[in-house]
């Protein structure tokens, strides 16, 4: 499971953010603009290979399901930080690792619950790609809806 | 009651050729912490290790030295203090390529690289993030996410 971003509905709010800091003390998501034209939220990946687990010398990071993290065994060296490809794990090496644990207690995700534009979606790959799919079709249709409207005007 | 001529010092030895200047041993407590000066300066990490610690329990000493990733930290037990009470140990930062930071020991970055997933590794190529500051990585991982919708954005503009 992960959270997958519909970026063409994501307005840059900050919502996400603030509901995962209400959850866990710190944010573990952090969204940005790109110039001006879009914006784009980044969390953890839960990469099915992941670079941080496999460079982790003490297992606090683990790859299943999901990539799991132990602040019990973590001896904050920083090396998760340093392999991450998208720059997705946080640290304040003084106090903890930030990195999304997808909400354990929770069936949906905070951030992805408190999205206004529902542009977060929580699930496997293939629920999120049909979520995507009927939004691209939806938009289409209606589009194609509207043209037709002005024609009969 | 103690004898303190007798009971053994305990002395903190780190091989410098194994350090590799990461955060483990100055971030595991803040006992610690306090003992390890750790400072990033311009292009050079600096960290001040406690040459004797026998204030240190034992139990702490042994952590210390599990802690490290590269098995760079032991004790060791004198007879005596020694004259020296510290030393330290220095380390080049290797620089972001677009933001010019510093942000990791050119050591630190060559041991994540080496224990990446051998997939990533073969590709010579694949493993260019490593070049980036976490930072960095992120608006890189943002500017590609977005590349498409700012095409499809700026044309609806015109």
């Amino acid at each position: 499971m992960e959270i997958y971003v519909d970026l063409g509905r994501c307005i840059c709010c900050h919502a996400c953010e603030v509901a995962c800091e209400r959850e866990h003390g710190e944010p573990k998501i952090s969204v940005g603009s790109v110039r001006d034209r879009a914006s784009v939220p980044v969390s953890c990946h839960q990469c099915e290979v992941a670079p941080c687990a496999h460079v982790c010398p003490s297992g606090a990071l683990s790859m299943g399901d999901m990539v799991s993290f132990d602040g019990s065994k973590c001896t904050r060296c920083g090396f998760c930080l340093l392999a991450c490809p998208f720059g997705a794990i946080d640290a304040d090496l003084t106090s903890m690792i930030q990195k999304c644990d997808l909400c354990p207690g929770r069936e949906v995700p905070a951030c992805v619950l408190t999205c206004p534009t529902e542009a977060l979606i929580f699930g496997y790959r293939e629920d999120a790609t049909r979520e995507l799919r009927r939004r691209a079709a939806k938009r289409i249709a209606q589009s194609y809806a509207a043209a037709v409207g002005r024609d009969r005007a | 009651m103690i004898n303190s001529e007798l009971s053994p010092v305990r002395l903190l030895v780190v091989d410098e050729e194994k350090c590799i200047g990461c955060r483990a041993c100055s971030n595991l407590w803040a006992e610690i912490s306090s003992a390890l000066t750790f400072s990033d300066k311009g292009p050079q990490r600096t960290i001040k290790f406690p040459r004797t610690f026998e204030e240190f329990e034992a139990r702490i000493a042994e952590s210390l030295a599990e802690a490290c990733p590269t098995g760079a930290i032991s004790v060791a037990l004198a007879d005596e203090r020694q004259k020296e009470e510290s030393f330290t140990l220095t380390f080049q930062l290797v620089r972001c390529r677009r933001c010019r930071t510093p942000f990791a020991t050119v050591e630190e970055v060559k041991y994540v690289i080496d224990r990446l997933p051998e997939d990533l590794r073969s590709q010579s190529s694949a493993v260019s993030w490593m070049e980036l500051c976490p930072s960095c990585r992120r608006s890189a991982e943002r500017e590609a996410a977005a590349r498409d919708l700012i095409v499809v954005r700026s044309g609806s503009r015109r």
